[in-house]
């Protein structure tokens, strides 16, 4: 710890200080020329900032209505952003979400060979009418599941091949 | 009629009052500006983070409880945002200078000293000496600085500097002691 009180001379010389530590410090400072000398030098320096402290700083010269123009349009500015950040930043996030679900959509539909809802219908009733060629099954046996589709609807033809 | 406290006005523009807005920007704006130029010895800063504490004020009027007065809790919010301000372009200062920009159409602040009255080369020798020991505060840390404007220049009680400070009594007592024996010593060192 300090041997001089300082902070509680910038309090005293502030004028600041409660009865209890003032009577601290002055007994202290009856002791100690150094402090006194210091809290003399504070008071000085505090007088001198106060009395021209009106002059210390520049005025802001900015006329009263545009100050407050300037204010209104920083405030509407904060407040449209605000609005923003709200409700329209979750938008470009769910829209770009939606806009890549919808195009991964398009382009699987476009593939060719992708199940599309009709045609797969139609391609499981054609399959169904030939179903009786199922005693094809050694060539069925040895084709990949779903490999080649054109091969099964095909069979009746294979058949007639190998029968012929 | 009895003009409407300050206290009294922040609740209304926590209720979206628009013109007790415009009332306690026009009671406070110039004190706004110049403790903002106090800590941060810049104009343009000064107006921009005071513009900023008034936005802030507006957005937040209505957490205001009204258990500090109102000038402790906005200054408070400004002080901070000008400390803040300062942490984060420390590294600018400490490249391009800090203190003020001196601009060819301002006043220095030998200029801005209150006119001679009895003696003029006696009051012209005193505006000298103030002038040096506020430009030597330019040298001081903005905590420092802000201590002292908020004594000094808005004259607040050490309490109420803590109490904008956000801090305790003493730690504010340690930020002046700090800053006057800094003037002290540059001053000294000016006068060698």
């Amino acid at each position: 710890m300090s041997r001089h009180p300082d902070a509680a001379l910038a309090g005293y010389a502030a004028g600041d200080l409660a009865a209890a530590e003032r009577e601290r410090l002055d007994a202290h400072l009856a002791d100690c020329a150094a402090c006194r000398d210091t809290l003399a030098e504070y008071r000085t320096l505090l007088a001198e900032l106060a009395a021209t402290a009106a002059g210390a700083a520049p005025a802001d010269t900015l006329a009263w209505p545009r100050y407050r123009a300037e204010l209104r349009a920083r405030l509407a500015a904060r407040r449209a952003r605000s609005w923003h950040a709200r409700w329209l930043r979750p938008v470009p996030v769910a829209a770009s979400a939606a806009a890549a679900a919808a195009l991964a959509l398009v382009v699987y539909a476009a593939l060719p060979g992708a199940p599309n809802g009709e045609l797969a219908a139609i391609e499981y009733d054609g399959l169904a009418a030939r179903l009786p060629l199922i005693h094809q099954y050694p060539v069925v046996e040895q084709l990949e599941l779903l490999e080649d589709l054109d091969v099964i609807r095909n069979l009746d033809r294979l058949a007639g091949t190998r029968e012929g | 009629m009895v003009e409407p406290s300050d206290e009294a006005l922040c609740g209304r523009v926590g209720d979206g009052d628009e013109a007790a807005f415009d009332v306690l920007v026009e009671r406070h704006r110039q004190r706004a500006f110049r403790l903002a130029w106090s800590i941060l010895r810049d104009t343009e800063e000064a107006r921009d983070l005071s513009q900023e504490a008034f936005l802030r004020l507006f957005q937040t009027a209505a957490s205001f409880r009204g258990r500090a007065r109102f000038s402790t809790w906005f200054y408070r919010l400004l002080v901070n945002l000008c400390l803040d301000h300062r942490r984060k372009h420390r590294w600018w200062h400490q490249v391009f200078g800090a203190g003020e920009r001196e601009r060819e159409d301002e006043p220095s602040l030998l200029d801005r000293q209150p006119a001679a009255v009895d003696d003029p080369v006696e009051a012209i020798g005193r505006a000298r000496t103030v002038a040096r020991v506020w430009e030597a505060a330019e040298r001081l840390s903005p905590q420092q600085r802000a201590v002292l404007a908020l004594h000094v220049q808005e004259e607040l009680s050490m309490s109420e500097v803590a109490a904008v400070m956000g801090c305790a009594e003493a730690t504010a007592r340690v930020h002046l002691h700090r800053a006057l024996a800094a003037l002290r010593t540059l001053v000294r060192k000016e006068d060698v």
